[in-house]
């Protein structure tokens, strides 16, 4: 390394300097037009009454509220369009990915096409071929739902399912489920490490008396009463409805998304050396055990961070759902409120902050979980190289 | 025999194999009827309105009758043999770099940045020479292919610079590129658009209006280019240490020359990425359609709600995904031959 | 992967400096803007006229596509009835009625579009309120349609006045008054609803086609044009009631009086003439051998009206030569003459009990 020299200084406060420049020309020009037409500026507006409706509120909303709640609201369904949308792109990327690695030539060619065939339409593409085309376009209208079993009505506003209301043992089940999870929880782990000690032992017996305590007290003793959809004059009075704008944008994004977190699945398997396989086999691990204890751990490390760049652009990608009307934190914040206040700068530059945040929290916190398993060094049985991920 | 054997190894090696083969076969076949009924054999191909359609059938009448608009927007009638010769001129263009015996490619690239605004203006706008076209008419699968090419023509450049400012040992330089970069990666692409469309007219000093179309172009290329970067990045830290160190004993201590020699072998490692990303680019241009333009995508609404062609929109859709299919599906098989191709380059295990 | 993420936060830090150094510099800016307003405005840049001139186009920015107000017709070109009162500035400014150029512009984008000076005048169907014409730096330069809020409904729905809306689903158009009407309409009555809020109007209509929707709710005008979008418009019926004022008008920037006062006065030559009696037939007739001070005034033989407004003499007679006169552009876009068969209503004369006066030119 040299020394900080004369002629790098100069540069670099050239640089500086030149970036000042055009900013501030920018910003008086900014400035000047925004005074001259009399539009104010700053972020006063966030405490005034928005005075417009939401269809989806996560939280309670009232047109009584303000701007500045508009944008929790967007910014909360934002956030569920994601979660659910990172779940089902995981889960299915997972299952293509695997499927595509079949000795059954036909399921991996099958896998093949719908990997090929998603990922090259534009992934607007989908989310207006759900709303439009599927919901608005096939499916039955809200008086000739279809209907399964007086349980689940499917028709152009949506699917209804039954809800759940809870009765007054409800909190004991909620107890005993948990307890069922973190019951399931220690048993794979125990058995895991007996099976790294190669000893190799049936747990099933454990698993299934766990799940059947829970599932036997819900029988007798009705922790939740089911309540069916009732069909009113222009809604269900009861149930729950997934609506259409919301349901198109997670499937939508989750199928296209799903198409190259199977690519990093396949790859960052195949990438793990085949001695692990056979050396698991010869062991005596089962086919379900090899891929659960011996591949996928290994596999996971290449995997996490090509898939965290793919959940974070699921979360950009979920703004797309203001070309079907999801209220989201583009549509709701960045259209309407910004249309109701005329404030342009503040609201887009808000609405990029946070953006930015939900990337920088989700990178944190795949981060966290991609050290957390590297570091377990019992478990690392490969040596070789972690290859280098492009960012 | 063998051929039983082949296929008795392959689709039914296991039971488990045995079931998931026919329930494929099953499915595939239901799914093939429906399809092959309805794209075909009750399928409309001509016709003048929407009453042709039948019952279980497409109509694909509609993509017949408004091909025309699918492919060049609102452009008038009989100005569209400009938008093919511009077409054609920019394609004759990209000639040289093929030309195997051309040395410095780098400046056709160059001379490209400068041309192909130049045909576009020309022929598409009028430039003063033609009858004038306003750019709202500029449409259909015209305008993805404007901003697809001009988005990517720009951001190359700026990508390259931003890889190189990236690992720069000055620390201004750095840090402006990584929260560029870092920027530019961590919001959607769409709140970009909003910002060229609804503030930065704010931006401009009175009196200068920047056409929206170019408006557009410049914010997908700053976005682009963030991604661009990183993907050159990725390049140039898998180069062997020993080119830089080679490069850096010839006396270029970074300077541009060492890049001469260093960069034509980031973009041969980098091809399949780059391929990659330019497919993403195109369809990323199918975004400008919520801020009101109409490319192949955000065409489809416009004609469907002709009061012949009503609830055509289907159609329009599955045609417009067709085409993005076939163009991003062709990408990417040409950048994984040329990936075969070109890296004959001797692997190195040891990378920066 | 930690180093990018410190690069990560860094970026974040950054931008978020930029922003507060943006927020703090503009926030000083405020009081320095009480000064420029009170100063008199000087002339630095073009008047919108001269440009309009040197550039020898209007531009104006319309809807993307309101059958009857500004729709392209079947060559592309923009029709309807916002686009004739372009086309009547055109004519007054620059003696040519085709002299325009249509920007279709979203509901979102036009008051920037204006502010901005992408577009001369905006003429697309914006309701005139105080908010608007105070705080966005605009000025309405007239209404040229009296309008008010409606609802559409399906035939079979049974829906028959606003009251059968209780806990319906509603369809409407992102970022209008209309959005903030509905919701203030139904807390007042104390109804409940859901509502869908669409980018684009026809969009919210599609919405109430496909049954995604009970009801579609817009200007009531609009409601007729989206009917007629429709694959069976006779299955769709308006409901009678309106919940709204709406009067909708061209659109100009502030600070441009001379701009300001030619854009109103096409619009009230245009109903001056209905008033009178001059159509774009008998206009050159009048001309020639009118009687009446009031026609001449208005046709240019008498008086300086137009040198005023720094126009040509035959302004007033280019508009109704090549447009027509208020009632003629009203029947051929949006009334008899057209699909939309809406009745003047409202918009008739004064004399017919309608509210469209204009205002003397002497």
């Amino acid at each position: 390394m040299k020394k900080i020299s004369g002629k790098n200084l100069i540069i670099q406060s050239g640089i500086i300097a030149l970036l000042l420049g055009v900013f501030i020309f920018f910003g008086m020009s900014y400035v000047n037009n925004i005074s001259k037409r009399n539009i104010g500026i700053g972020f006063g507006f966030l405490d005034d009454t928005a005075g417009f409706s939401i269809s989806q509120t996560l939280i309670e909303y009232k047109q009584s509220d303000t701007f500045g709640r508009t944008f929790v609201i967007g910014l909360l369904n934002t956030l569920l369009a994601s979660v659910i949308g990172i779940l089902l792109a995981s889960i299915l990327g997972f299952i293509v990915g695997l499927m595509r690695m079949s000795t059954n030539k036909l399921v991996g060619g099958i896998s093949k096409v719908y990997v090929e065939l998603l990922r090259n339409i534009p992934p607007l593409l989908h989310v207006l071929f759900w709303y439009q085309v599927v919901f608005l376009n096939i499916l039955p209208p809200f008086k000739e739902s279809i209907n399964i079993n007086n349980w689940i009505y499917i028709n152009v506003r949506g699917i209804t399912i039954p809800s759940f209301v809870p009765n007054a043992n409800s909190s004991t089940f909620n107890i005993l489920v948990f307890l069922a999870i973190i019951g399931t929880f220690f048993v794979s782990k125990m058995k895991k490490e007996q099976v790294l000690r190669g000893i190799h032992k049936k747990y099933w017996i454990w698993h299934l008396g766990i799940i059947l305590v829970p599932l036997i007290y819900a029988t007798m003793g009705n922790p939740y009463s089911m309540i069916l959809p009732e069909i009113t004059k222009f809604k269900f009075s009861s149930g729950m409805t997934l609506r259409p704008e919301l349901f198109s944008v997670v499937v939508a994004l989750s199928t296209y998304t799903s198409t190259y977190i199977s690519e990093i699945v396949r790859s960052s398997i195949i990438a793990v050396p085949k001695g692990q396989m056979e050396a698991a086999q010869s062991l005596g691990f089962g086919p379900w055990d090899r891929l659960r204890l011996i591949i996928v751990p290994q596999a996971m490390r290449t995997m996490i961070p090509p898939v965290t760049n793919q959940y974070l652009n699921i979360i950009k990608n979920t703004s797309l759902g203001m070309a079907v009307a999801y209220p989201d934190l583009t549509a709701v914040f960045a259209g309407t409120t910004l249309n109701q206040t005329g404030r342009a700068l503040e609201v887009m530059s808000l609405v990029m902050v946070t953006y930015l945040s939900i990337s920088l929290v989700t990178s944190l916190l795949m981060n966290w979980y991609n050290s957390s398993i590297i570091n377990k060094k019992g478990e690392m049985i490969s040596t070789e190289e972690i290859p280098y991920d492009i960012d | 025999m063998t051929l039983i054997k082949k296929i008795k190894k392959d689709y039914f090696n296991s039971p488990l194999n045995s079931i998931l083969t026919l329930l494929v076969i099953f499915l595939l076949t239901k799914v093939g009827i429906w399809f092959v009924n309805w794209a075909f054999i009750n399928a409309v191909w001509v016709g003048d309105s929407a009453a042709v359609a039948t019952k279980n059938g497409a109509t694909w009448a509609f993509i017949v009758n408004k091909i025309r608009f699918f492919m060049f927007g609102f452009f008038p009638k009989d100005q569209i043999w400009r938008i093919i010769v511009a077409i054609v001129l920019i394609a004759m263009s990209m000639i040289p770099y093929f030309i195997k015996g051309i040395k410095y490619k780098i400046f056709i690239f160059a001379g490209h940045m400068l041309l192909w605004p130049l045909i576009i203006f020309i022929m598409l706008s009028g430039g003063g020479i033609f009858e004038k076209v306003s750019t709202n008419d500029w449409g259909g699968l015209t305008l993805t292919i404007i901003l697809s090419l001009l988005g990517l023509l720009y951001s190359f450049p700026i990508g390259v610079v931003l890889a190189l400012s990236r690992r720069s040992e000055l620390p201004v330089i750095r840090g402006l590129s990584i929260a560029y970069i870092e920027f530019f990666r961590g919001i959607p692409l769409i709140t970009i658009l909003f910002m060229s469309s609804v503030v930065v007219p704010f931006f401009l000093p009175e009196g200068v209006a920047i056409d929206k179309i170019v408006r557009v172009v410049i914010g997908m290329t700053f976005f682009q280019s963030a991604y661009l970067a990183e993907v050159i990045r990725g390049g140039l830290q898998a180069i062997p240490k020993g080119q830089y160190e080679a490069a850096e004993s010839l006396g270029f201590r970074f300077g541009l020359q060492s890049y001469l020699i260093i960069l034509p072998q980031v973009f041969k490692i980098t091809v399949s990425n780059i391929g990659g990303i330019s497919i993403s680019f195109i369809k990323d241009t199918t975004l400008v359609l919520i801020i009101g333009m109409f490319d192949l995508l955000g065409i489809v609404n416009p004609l469907a709600s002709d009061s012949n062609w009503l609830g055509m929109e289907p159609e329009g859709l599955i045609f417009a995904g067709i085409v993005y299919w076939l163009i991003c599906y062709s990408i990417s098989r040409i950048t994984d031959k040329a990936e075969d191709k070109l890296n004959t380059l001797p692997e190195s295990g040891d990378k920066k | 992967m930690k180093r990018s993420l410190n690069k990560k936060i860094m970026s974040l830090l950054s931008i978020s400096v930029i922003l507060v150094l943006l927020s703090s510099c503009s926030g000083k800016s405020t009081g320095s803007t009480e000064n420029i307003d009170a100063a008199p405005v000087t002339k630095t840049a073009k008047s919108t006229l001269e440009l309009v001139k040197e550039r020898g186009k209007v531009v104006v920015g319309v809807t993307a596509g309101v059958p009857g107000y500004s729709a392209p017709d079947s060559d592309g070109k923009w029709q309807g009835f916002d686009v004739d009162l372009a086309k009547a500035i055109a004519a007054a400014v620059l003696g040519d009625a085709e002299a325009i150029e249509c920007r279709p512009l979203s509901a979102k984008e036009r008051f920037t579009a204006l502010q901005s000076g992408e577009i001369d005048v905006l003429s697309r169907v914006t309701t005139w309120t105080a908010s608007r014409d105070a705080g966005l730096g605009l000025n309405f330069a007239g209404v040229n349609y009296y309008d008010g809020q409606g609802f559409m409904v399906s035939k079979d729905s049974g829906i028959k006045t606003l009251a059968d809306l209780d806990g319906a689903t509603i369809a409407v158009q992102a970022g209008t008054t209309t959005e903030l009407n509905l919701s203030d309409y139904f807390r007042k009555n104390g109804m409940d609803f859901e509502l869908i809020t669409f980018e684009k109007n026809d969009q919210a209509s599609a919405a109430l086609e496909a049954g995604r929707a009970d009801a579609v709710t817009s200007d009531q005008s609009q409601l007729y044009a989206l009917r007629t979008k429709f694959k069976n418009p006779e299955n769709f019926i308006m409901l009678s009631e309106v919940i709204s004022k709406e009067p909708l008008g061209p659109v100009v920037r502030q600070g441009d009086d001379e701009w300001f006062d030619i854009v109103k006065w096409t619009l009230l030559v245009m109903v001056n003439a209905e008033e009178y009696g001059i159509t774009s037939a008998n206009v050159d007739e009048m001309k020639a051998s009118s009687q009446n001070p009031d026609v001449k005034r208005i046709l240019g033989v008498e008086g300086d009206i137009a040198g005023g407004f720094n126009l040509g003499k035959d302004w007033a007679y280019n508009i109704i030569k090549q447009v027509g006169n208020y009632g003629e552009s009203f029947e051929r876009t949006l009334g008899k003459g057209s699909p939309l068969q809406i009745d003047r209503g409202l918009n008739a004369l004064w004399t017919d009990g309608g509210l469209q006066y204009g205002i003397p030119v002497r």
